[in-house]
């Protein structure tokens, strides 16, 4: 029988070697990015070294975030299905899906991830944390929606094939660019900030982006895919999905770094700019009638003070 | 002004003298105590803050065998275990749940009358195994995420839990469970169908590190992954059996409070004596068995 490819642990030594020489050199990487400067500082400055009580809660953290999406999913589409289906039904099918659908969807992601991070509090200590926990998020939603959807009459051989192999892209990627703003909405409550306050800026920012990608997914969906078939599915993959995994990319620290990838990479310190300080004005001084004067009085002002200088040394 | 000068460098000497006159001890720290670099680190006790029940140790001999086969955990990068359950949790979710449900109905068309076989017999042995097969094509695409048996019980648990999930959520949709039903259903299939798949792991674990060993054929089969199937059988069949006896989401309930704590206390057993939730996945070092004293006198 074949050896299955088991890979021994390295010895102590050959690691230490890896880790002086830096493992990071030999992973491919495409170029780094930093198109959100100010954004990703304002991350950076809210992230904390991971402390886990155990090697148990992340990976808790992950199954909690996938199992409470999947549930929601249920939620979500009895919901439209009760309430929408029959406003939204016909010809006007695609305004429920690209203008109702995409918020109450990433919300109720959001609603999971944001669940498991006030259980599990250490389980997002940076950005690539909640990254990881959003797209599991996505991934258990995208699931059960798929599950739900082999159900439906409509459903025929091509279009579940070509839905198992693209939800699963697509809703974690759009779930992990809301984590990153869940994780910032956390840090923000625990540094004693207001909701309202916590939710507005980044945290909102993030959710709309998702709510954006979300959108053009489905809007996409509806306006190619019928015009180009199958094809237009997969070009979904490269038009709607490449453009903003470069978005998250780049929040992400601008690189993926798959083999390290939960380790937060640490973003440059602004640099003030380098200026010569500007010139000093010239001294002047006041007469007793307020009058600004030169000359004379300012010669006078300094001999003055030298002399005193000398008498107070002297005595 | 050179008198004032002189006479507080004179205080600084003598200040600098006394300092010199201290012991060395209040100085510098004592020095660390020389330790040998060979001998090991000592293993982590129990933290005292956490609740445990008392100990057991049933199966020595079987412990002894998992402790054997275990080995410190390595992973390329910490995404590699949360990828290892991601895994486990899509194919628990997909293969399990569309191949077991889709042959389930398939045979239950066919069985007429003794349709009692199903729930009892066939689909507990067939989930499980197809639980099983899940979990090996995860250990063939991450072989690092079984290093002990701890892991061994996350994985398959994982796999379980993606498989109960999605049998629950499809059984809403389909409205098959409705009221106290879907109720039971809720509270019970995340308990149990994880803790039937955790026996599973174990063996998927000892026989995924006899086969990176020198064993081969049908010996890294039997014995104890072949013992954990059966475990992982029997326990399936029994909550199924009383599932089937007592409809409308009793029966689960009923499982769920009775089958389901002995057969956690036999899992508890099998980890080390102790699920030790706070540091579930750190292994337990089993106590060495040492050989009886000889009675020859030394020469």
């Amino acid at each position: 029988m074949k050896q299955a490819p088991f890979l021994p642990p390295p010895p102590p030594q050959a690691q230490d070697e890896e880790t002086r020489k830096g493992v990071r050199r030999k992973e491919f990487h495409f170029p780094g990015t930093n198109i959100f400067k100010g954004f990703r500082q304002q991350i950076a400055a809210l992230e904390r070294p991971p402390s886990f009580r155990d090697d148990l809660e992340p990976v808790l953290a992950v199954i909690g975030a996938f199992v409470l999406s999947a549930f929601f999913t249920l939620f979500v589409s009895l919901g439209q299905v009760s309430v929408f289906s029959p406003i939204f039904s016909g010809e006007n099918r695609w305004i429920g899906s690209v203008f109702l659908a995409p918020p109450v969807e990433e919300i109720m992601k959001a609603l999971s991830v944001v669940a498991v991070a006030l259980v599990l509090p250490r389980s997002l200590p940076n950005r690539r944390y909640a990254a990881a926990i959003g797209a599991a998020a996505g991934l258990g939603y995208a699931l059960s929606e798929d599950i739900t959807y082999f159900g439906n009459p409509d459903a025929h051989g091509p279009s579940i094939i070509l839905r198992l192999i693209t939800n699963p892209i697509g809703h974690p990627v759009f779930t992990a660019l809301c984590a990153i703003g869940v994780f910032v909405f956390m840090a923000k409550l625990r540094s004693g900030v207001k909701v309202s306050k916590a939710i507005s800026g980044l945290p909102l920012f993030m959710l709309l982006l998702a709510v954006l990608n979300h959108a053009s997914w489905n809007a996409w969906q509806f306006g190619v895919v019928s015009s180009l078939g199958y094809l237009g599915v997969f070009l979904s993959i490269l038009v709607i999905v490449v453009p903003f995994l470069f978005i998250l990319r780049d929040f992400l620290g601008g690189n993926f770094n798959f083999r390290h990838f939960l380790e937060s990479i640490p973003e440059p310190p602004p640099l003030m700019p380098v200026n010569e300080p500007p010139p000093l004005p010239p001294p002047q001084y006041l007469s007793a009638s307020g009058q600004v004067q030169g000359g004379k009085l300012k010669s006078y002002y300094q001999n003055r003070s030298a002399k005193q200088e000398r008498a107070s040394e002297a005595t | 002004m050179n008198a004032v000068l002189n006479r507080k460098l004179k205080t600084r000497r003598r200040e600098a003298n006394w300092n010199d006159c201290l012991p060395t001890s209040r100085s510098l720290p004592p020095p660390p105590p020389e330790e040998d670099p060979g001998t090991p680190p000592p293993p982590k006790s129990f933290s005292p803050s956490e609740f445990h029940l008392p100990e057991t140790n049933l199966f020595k001999s079987i412990r002894a065998q998992l402790a054997a086969l275990e080995r410190p955990p390595f992973f390329k990068s910490e995404l590699e275990p949360i990828l290892g359950v991601l895994i486990g949790l899509v194919l628990g979710a997909f293969l399990g749940l569309v191949v077991a449900l889709g042959v389930n109905k398939a045979i239950s068309a066919g069985l007429g009358e003794n349709r009692w076989l199903l729930p009892v017999f066939i689909a507990p042995l067939f989930e499980e195994m197809i639980k099983a097969i899940c979990m090996l094509a995860l250990a063939f695409a991450l072989p690092r995420v079984f290093p002990n048996r701890r892991y061994g019980v996350l994985m398959g648990g994982v796999t379980g839990l993606g498989f109960g999930i999605f049998a629950t959520i499809v059984g809403l949709m389909a409205g098959e469970f409705q009221g106290f039903n879907a109720f039971a259903r809720l509270v019970a299939t995340p308990i149990t169908q994880p803790l039937f798949s955790a026996f599973m792991g174990i063996g998927i674990f000892v026989f995924v590190n006899r086969r990176s060993t020198d064993s081969s054929g049908s010996s890294i089969i039997l014995g104890l992954p072949a013992f954990f199937a059966l475990i992982a059988i029997i326990s399936h069949a029994l909550a199924n059996t009383i599932d089937f006896v007592a409809p409308g989401g009793i029966g689960a309930f009923i499982a769920a409070v009775t089958v389901c704590p002995f057969f956690v206390f036999l899992l508890r057993d099998f980890l080390g004596g102790r699920l030790n939730f706070f540091h579930f996945l750190e292994p337990v070092h089993e106590p060495l068995e040492l050989p009886p004293p000889s009675d020859v006198p030394p020469p």
